[in-house]
């Protein structure tokens, strides 16, 4: 057939429109029969005005949304009120994003690459495919790996899901890498092992405290909209919000008092509270008596931690110190609201033990899963994937990572997370402990790894990657197909309420478009995959929906019931009462956490200094914020929030930048002992004069980004990655990307 | 002219043909371009496109893409340089953004008032774009599919035909194709699709002689 109809081309221009025109008719033409295929009017009526339930895809509190949508266009999108988490209001983000859907810049159909050289200034000469095509090139390209590299040469950067998990073990590859490393780890190990839940809290009932301790929290300035709703209404109550952190931040203009504190050393200021609260007897002694165990060692451990020994380390005096631990315990509910962006998120080899200390602080002022405190998820009880959808047994899986993880039990058994970013570079540009050859990533930009560069050479160096996204991102560009992404507007799911989640309640994402072109979801993506892999019989019955309603119906509800809800919410209503007792050995919040004595990792949050200290090389700590409207690296491209914040700049002292002869608008190069990034001085006063600071998220080389490209630049050239034994020998349960525990030299560009 | 029995589906087809040519990339083997220049070389349509000194440019392209697809037809490697040249030029952010809303609305999305305008005109004829379909309605191949639709007399009886089409190439083709073509021939990368883009150029410039024509 090919033959043939390429020998049908093998005519000449002066015979051809003749030749051809002899076997046709120029007949009327249906309207099925054109490119673009057109119905009825009748068939496509007129939508008026709808208001369709659906939930933001942008961050993890997956706000409750109602859609305005008129004719198939969406027009505004408003928050739920019956939704617990985002309480009838959404933050920039989330109001932006009807841009992002309808942004012409989104990947429209599958393709595959045709020029095998990778990276900045290649282009990867991409031609259109079908789904059919890509999802037998993607099968093909990991089945050569398996061929011939074994099953564990196969890799999957991707979120948590169970269609990937279980496509993962069939396979056999131990080998599915998440982000946790540069997000929650480091709560979740301590919640793990003091209080016993397979996760961190995500709920800070911040509107019911009277006191707010952030220690580097800074919601409003990153727009997080629960917590930020919270601090407001808490602020408008009476509540008084102390900030500790390095810059002048959203948070700390809003604050009663802002302490500068030095980069890395909350911890110490944390031991201080500690001690104060101890030896002055102000803790609550009822709660820690009931509810904790090891006091005494938490006594004695902070015995010589006194607010003298931490003004210090701080920079913060010791008056100041022992007035907020005095003031902290009088209030009552005093609340140490942290997120991962915080001194106690994945920044600092010490950021483990400051989640330790702050989790003994709630305790020790009684406020821990209670008004005003920490609360735990409300939620509903986990069903199993593999219960309800049996499969064969599987194949033996390989022991060893490309990552290491095997050889970090002490993070593996107190974490929720599975990988380790910050070492997948240095293990595949080794082939340590073996070849990794194919990959398969969804929605992980290359900014997502530390010392992006050389992230970018590893997975330059796999025979064959496949990148599911929405937008052509810089990873987009390494792929050899590319598997484009549905929006979130144009999908369905579920979520469970968990940033605020006084009562279980479960609420739905129904699309509020029609996909715009031909994408797909990445479950669906999974599910092709494996099948195409001859895989089929470990995922007889298994699809989206037929998951989705098993869960829901474990609930007591049903997808059907649920999408045509109202409020497109499930709410079991029940009173809120404190958690009595927990999921440790002792049944009790262990402050000595025994877990943790088990695997050889300390109790106690003894003081441990951060890594890196200014030197004459590198003499300034390197901070890392995000600007309020942006989500990480995914939101440059949005024309709205680009008008508002386009670029990133560094951050620097008016003293500090006299002394290097910087002003405004300068140029300055950047350097890390890894990497430089050249961008623009920004001089303020918000900021301590030792330090510097970049926002994360900019810097994109992807020429296809059309708003985004070329503004500003990528921090993550300069956060040092880590190899395997560097992990083992830090020892810490919450191993995390470290990334902002490195110095930095600026000079003019 | 325009109530000409011939002229309508000789019309119909020319702008099936540049449908087709923005609607997907070519693949020589799939058959359909070879059916879609088929019809665009029926005698009917050579012979109207010959008798119109206005159309002669139109003839002169197509014949002109002709012969580029007879070499496509010869070489894979051609084929796969017009492949990649569609993504590039109508998939990707660097090309030249294949949509109605884009060019005349400023938030340069999609979705904008200019397609609720198309879209609203479609149905005004009786039509509306399948919902299964990628194109939204304000993508050029589905305008020029819509104008296929009307030339060939496709819509129900109450729709006055002529009328219509001159409406739809005024208030919407004639507003953003020269600034498409003007796009694509400026395009670095721009090589099958220049001429792509020079036949729907001097089609739509001679669709609009025939409107000004008060005969017509």
């Amino acid at each position: 057939m090919v033959e043939e109809s390429r020998t049908d081309f093998r005519i000449s221009r002066r015979t051809f429109l003749k030749a051809l025109g002899v076997t046709a008719g120029a007949g009327a033409l249906g309207a099925a029969g054109l490119p673009v295929r057109f119905v009825s009017a009748a068939e496509r009526p007129v939508q008026g005005t709808i208001s369709v339930n659906t939930l933001c895809g942008i961050c993890g509190p997956n706000c409750g949304i109602r859609a305005e949508v008129h004719d198939e266009r969406v027009v505004a999108l408003h928050g739920n009120p019956v939704d617990q988490v985002s309480r009838g209001k959404l933050c920039v983000k989330a109001y932006a994003a009807i841009k992002e859907l309808y942004d012409p810049d989104r990947l429209k159909y599958p393709m595959k690459r045709t020029n095998p050289n990778k990276g900045p200034g290649h282009d990867p000469g991409w031609v259109k495919i079908t789904w059919e095509e890509a999802i037998a090139l993607t099968a093909q390209g990991l089945q050569k790996s398996i061929d011939e590299h074994g099953p564990q040469s196969v890799m999957f950067l991707s979120r948590k899901n169970p269609f990937l998990n279980r496509l993962a073990r069939v396979i056999g590859t131990p080998n599915q890498l998440r982000h946790e490393s540069t997000c929650y780890i480091t709560y979740t190990s301590v919640y793990k092992a003091m209080v016993g839940w397979g996760n961190r809290t995500w709920h800070f009932d911040v509107d019911n405290a009277k006191y707010i301790l952030a220690m580097g929290w800074d919601g409003p300035g990153k727009a997080k909209n629960t917590h930020s709703q919270g601090l407001v209404n808490a602020l408008r109550d009476g509540a008084k919000l102390v900030v500790l952190d390095p810059r002048r931040t959203t948070t700390a203009d809003m604050a009663a008092e802002w302490h500068p504190i030095k980069p890395g050393s909350d911890l110490a200021f944390a031991l201080a509270m500690i001690h104060v609260i101890v030896t002055e007897e102000l803790y609550d002694q009822e709660f820690v008596a009931n509810y904790t165990t090891g006091i005494e060692q938490v006594a004695a451990m902070a015995s010589g931690y006194t607010p003298e020994w931490a003004a210090e380390l701080t920079d913060i005096p010791a008056d100041a110190i022992r007035r907020i631990a005095r003031e902290f315990a009088a209030a009552k509910p005093a609340m140490l609201v942290t997120h991962k962006r915080c001194a106690g998120g994945p920044n600092y080899a010490n950021s483990t033990r400051l989640a330790q200390a702050q989790l003994i602080l709630q305790c020790l002022v009684g406020v821990f899963d209670n008004y005003g405190g920490p609360v735990g998820p409300r939620g509903f009880p986990s069903v199993s994937f593999d219960a309800t959808f049996p499969s064969p047994e599987f194949p033996p899986m390989y022991p060893e990572r490309i990552d290491g993880w095997d050889k970090f039990p002490y993070v593996r058994h107190f974490s929720a997370a599975d990988g380790h970013f910050p070492t997948m570079a240095d293990g595949i540009l080794n082939d340590r402990p073996y070849k990794v050859r194919a990959a398969i990533a969804n929605k992980y930009n290359l900014f997502t790894f530390p010392h992006t560069l050389r992230a970018m050479e590893a997975l330059k160096k796999l025979d064959f990657l496949a990148v599911i996204d929405l937008l052509p991102s810089e990873l987009v560009q390494l792929a050899d197909v590319v598997l484009p992404d549905s929006h979130w507007l144009e999908a369905s799911a579920f979520n469970v309420r968990g940033f605020r989640s006084f009562t279980p309640q479960v609420g739905i994402r129904l699309p509020a478009s029609k996909p715009l072109y031909d994408t797909r979801g990445a479950g669906g993506i999974w599910l092709a995959v494996a099948r195409e892999m001859g895989f089929g019989e470990y995922f007889e019955g298994v699809s989206g929906g037929a998951w989705n309603n098993a869960q829901l119906k474990a609930w007591g509800t049903s997808w059907d019931e649920l999408k045509d809800s109202p409020d497109g919410m499930f709410t079991i209503e029940r009173p809120f009462t404190p958690a009595t007792s927990f999921r440790t050995k002792s049944g009790k919040i262990e402050l000595y956490a025994t877990a943790f004595e088990e695997e050889g990792v300390d109790p106690l949050p003894t003081w441990k200094p951060k890594k890196e200290h200014p030197s004459n090389e590198y003499p300034f700590y390197f901070l890392i914020s995000r600007p309020p409207m942006h989500k990480m690296s995914q939101s440059q491209n949005n024309e709205l929030l680009d008008e508002i914040w386009p670029e990133n700049t560094v951050e620097i002292h008016p003293n500090t930048a006299q002394s290097l002869g910087l002003r405004d608008g300068d140029l300055a190069k950047v350097t890390s002992r890894v990497g430089s990034i050249v961008l623009k001085t920004q001089v303020t006063t918000a900021i301590r004069p030792d330090c510097v600071c970049v926002m994360h998220g900019f810097g994109h080389w992807s020429e296809q980004l059309s708003v985004a490209y070329r503004k500003g630049a990528n921090e993550g050239d300069l956060i040092p990655d880590q190899t395997v034994e560097e992990v083992i020998a830090a020892k810490d349960p919450g191993a995390s990307a470290n990334m902002c525990d490195f110095c930095v030299r600026v000079e003019k560009a | 002219m325009l109530q000409d029995g011939n002229v309508g589906p000789a019309r119909s087809t020319i702008y099936s043909l540049l449908s087709r040519c923005f609607a997907d990339h070519l693949v020589v083997d799939s058959g359909d371009v070879v059916a879609t220049l088929s019809q665009a070389a029926d005698p009917a349509v050579l012979a109207f496109l010959s008798s119109q000194p206005t159309a002669s440019p139109v003839l002169a392209k197509l014949e002109e893409l002709t012969e580029v697809l007879v070499g496509l037809g010869r070489d894979e490697a051609a084929e796969l340089a017009a492949q990649r040249e569609f993504v590039l030029l109508f998939l990707l952010p660097t090309g030249v953004q294949p949509y109605e809303s884009v060019y005349r609305d400023p938030e340069r999305m999609l979705k904008g008032t200019s397609w609720s305008e198309v879209r609203a005109f479609y149905r005004r004829c009786g039509l509306a774009v399948a919902e299964d379909e990628h194109h939204p309605e304000d993508h050029i191949a589905s305008e020029l599919a819509f104008m296929s639709l009307l030339s060939s007399g496709f819509a129900p009886e109450t729709v006055d035909l002529r009328h219509e089409q001159r409406a739809f190439l005024q208030e919407h083709l004639l507003t953003w194709v020269p600034e498409l073509v003007s796009r694509i021939s400026q395009h670095p990368k721009a090589d099958f699709y220049r001429r792509v883009g020079d036949l729907l150029s001097s089609w739509v410039e001679c669709e609009r002689g025939w409107l000004s024509d008060p005969d017509a």
